[in-house]
């Protein structure tokens, strides 16, 4: 893998955040400096607490951070506006939550198209292409079925799906695998890195998980709101100043 | 994303169908009670609806409503007809009075005498093919068909009864307006009325008057008070001074005004309560849709569209049970006593109401979107 400046993605600097006041001061990120490249899948890792998904917020641009710098493909994502940021996340950023997150109300393939009729796609349009993808993750024939109706797995499928139909530059995934068993876990990572991960889109996934650390291309490790190092598959790799 | 919308909220069942039923009970509450409330107030200008064909209402000062008027001398009638503009001027008589029936029992009814000529100011609606002309029967009188199966003791044409001692045959039947008293009309020609009527010192209740053609009312009604102390208003102008003193005078409205924010405060507790859950149940999914790009706008939006929906379903069936159930008032109640009213104003105003209901039903649920942070979707 080629990890050039020219392949940034997310560029971090300083990023600080903190959470209460007085003593119930906590700084969840004290100082983080990460780059994250195009064609790699990162995985966020640490004790609870750490700040992990702290970063994962902040980066998505969905939490605001205190002082420092990110930038999303060249974009200074505090710089912008409350719906311009969204906006830009719903271009560039697809979400998997460690819930799911998935509208009970909705079908398969409804939930899969949201990011699109958020875009303003029409329903037809949005439909066929977020079938498309479910087909792609094997759940060509539960396009009409509830997620109360799947397991745990179909579900994540779908999440992933969501995340992906609208081909988005960045991708977030928060403990995909934390409300899987082991093997279907192992399954369905495998399938976000062989669907989501292209030379052209980033993939952050934060994680307790180590049975799944092997599908990551970089793996950051986080103590006390900071990056302590970086390690590229299999190596280990100090990255510019994170010690 | 209206999609998405409603079928987060069809697909809530409960929720959906507690929202709709507190709507609808609000609905129903306010709209009924504005049936009413329309109904008893039209009412107290009865008699002016009772009596046709004249332009101008004529009294004797002061007069605060048409049910408490001061009989005038005979004489103003004639400085009246003399009024340019005027093309010609009646008496009206109108005074309660005692009426003994054929089954022996006594009830009180409003007695309206018409000018003897020209019966001009019977009432708006005849009967079975009667004519104004059965007032020229000797004894006639015409009453009203709700009237006199209810509390006349179901008199018919050719049957008679005692007015102060004196025999009244009804010589045929009408339709009248409710009074607000809910006396039972009588209507006679004026000279009988004050034979019959309890002797007082003047007996002219009211001059009507017809306009010349082309002539305005109201400048006509200044030209009458100015020329003989007497007041004078239109058809429209004595009606509300009417309405507006029962409005002012009585405690009527304010009850009415208690019950009617009763129904709202029901409709926007259940309906606000119901709708801020549904919202709050659903905010990690919202937050969810804001974290993958839907603006505070396109949220706020969807729970408006859902209030909306709602509230458009809610009103539906509150105003549809609210028919209904006039419709089983009017099947149940003797006509005499019926009312309530069901007009298409009272379900706009009604409407407009629930509107304002389902707006404040929603501010809840929309601050509670608005301030919604997306990084509630990894917590």
């Amino acid at each position: 893998m080629n990890l050039q400046q020219d392949n940034v993605a997310v560029q971090c600097r300083g990023v600080k955040k903190s959470f209460g006041q007085g003593n119930a001061l906590n700084h969840a990120l004290a100082g983080v400096t990460l780059d994250v490249f195009t064609g790699e899948m990162l995985m966020l890792v640490g004790p609870s607490g750490c700040g992990k998904t702290t970063l994962l917020s902040v980066i998505a641009g969905i939490l605001n951070h205190d002082d420092g710098e990110i930038h999303l493909f060249g974009q200074d994502i505090l710089a912008l506006r409350n719906n311009a940021k969204a906006r830009f996340r719903g271009r560039n950023v697809g979400f998997a939550f460690q819930q799911f997150n998935l509208l009970p109300q909705l079908t398969a393939v409804e939930n899969a198209a949201i990011p699109l009729l958020v875009l303003g796609w029409s329903r037809r349009k949005a439909f066929d292409r977020a079938g498309d993808f479910l087909d792609k993750m094997g759940l060509g024939k539960r396009l009409t079925s509830y997620p109360r109706e799947l397991s745990g797995g179909q579900q994540q499928r779908i999440a992933f799906a969501r995340a992906l139909v609208h081909e988005p530059k960045l991708v977030v995934c928060d403990e995909p695998t934390s409300a899987l068993d082991g093997k279907t876990g192992e399954q369905v990572i495998s399938l976000l890195k062989t669907i989501a991960v292209r030379p052209d889109r980033a993939v952050i996934v934060v994680t307790h998980d180590s049975r799944i650390f092997h599908f990551a291309d970089r793996i950051a490790h986080m103590e006390d709101g900071k990056i302590i190092d970086t390690v590229v598959a299999g190596t280990v790799l100090i990255d510019q100043g994170n010690v | 994303m209206n999609f998405v919308a409603l079928r987060m909220l069809v697909g809530d069942r409960v929720k959906y169908i507690g929202i709709i039923i507190g709507i609808a009970l609000a609905t129903f509450l306010i709209s009924q009670q504005l049936n009413i409330f329309v109904g008893l107030m039209r009412s107290t200008y009865g008699i002016v609806t009772n009596i046709s064909t004249p332009d101008i209402w004529v009294t004797n000062r002061p007069m605060e409503d048409v049910d408490d008027l001061r009989p005038m001398s005979e004489d103003e009638l004639y400085r009246v007809k003399a009024i340019p503009g005027v093309l010609w001027a009646t008496r009206l008589f109108r005074q309660d009075v005692q009426v003994r029936l054929s089954n022996g029992k006594f009830q009180t009814c409003l007695l309206l005498g018409l000018g003897d000529q020209a019966l001009v100011g019977g009432p708006p609606k005849l009967l079975g093919g009667a004519t104004i002309n059965a007032l020229r029967i000797s004894h006639g009188v015409l009453v009203d068909a709700a009237y006199a199966q209810d509390k006349l003791g179901n008199i018919k044409p050719g049957q008679t009864m005692q007015i102060n001692g004196n025999r009244a045959l009804v010589t045929g039947l009408c339709r009248t307006a409710l009074s607000f008293q809910g006396l039972p009309i009588i209507y006679t020609t004026y000279s009988r009325a004050a034979n019959w009527a309890p002797a007082q010192r003047h007996q002219l209740a009211v001059i009507l008057v017809k306009a010349r053609p082309k002539q305005n009312l109201t400048t006509l009604c200044r030209r009458i008070e100015h020329r003989t102390g007497l007041e004078a208003y239109t058809k429209a102008g004595i009606a509300s001074k009417t309405f507006w003193y029962y409005m002012k005078s009585t405690g009527i409205p304010i009850n009415f005004c208690i019950t009617i924010s009763l129904g709202a405060l029901v409709g926007i507790a259940i309906a606000g309560q119901t709708l801020y859950q549904f919202t709050h149940d659903n905010l990690r999914y919202l937050g969810a849709l804001k974290a993958m790009g839907a603006t505070d706008l396109t949220l706020v939006r969807m729970v408006l569209l859902q209030a909306i929906v709602t509230g458009v379903l809610g009103f539906g069936i509150g105003i549809g049970i609210s028919g209904a159930a006039n419709m089983l008032i009017l099947h149940f109640t003797p006509p005499s006593e019926r009312l309530a009213v069901f007009l298409w104003q009272i379900m706009a105003v009604t409407g407009i109401g629930m509107i304002f209901i389902v707006i404040f039903a929603s501010l809840f649920s929309l601050v509670s979107v608005v301030k919604l942070e997306p990084a509630v979707v990894f917590k």
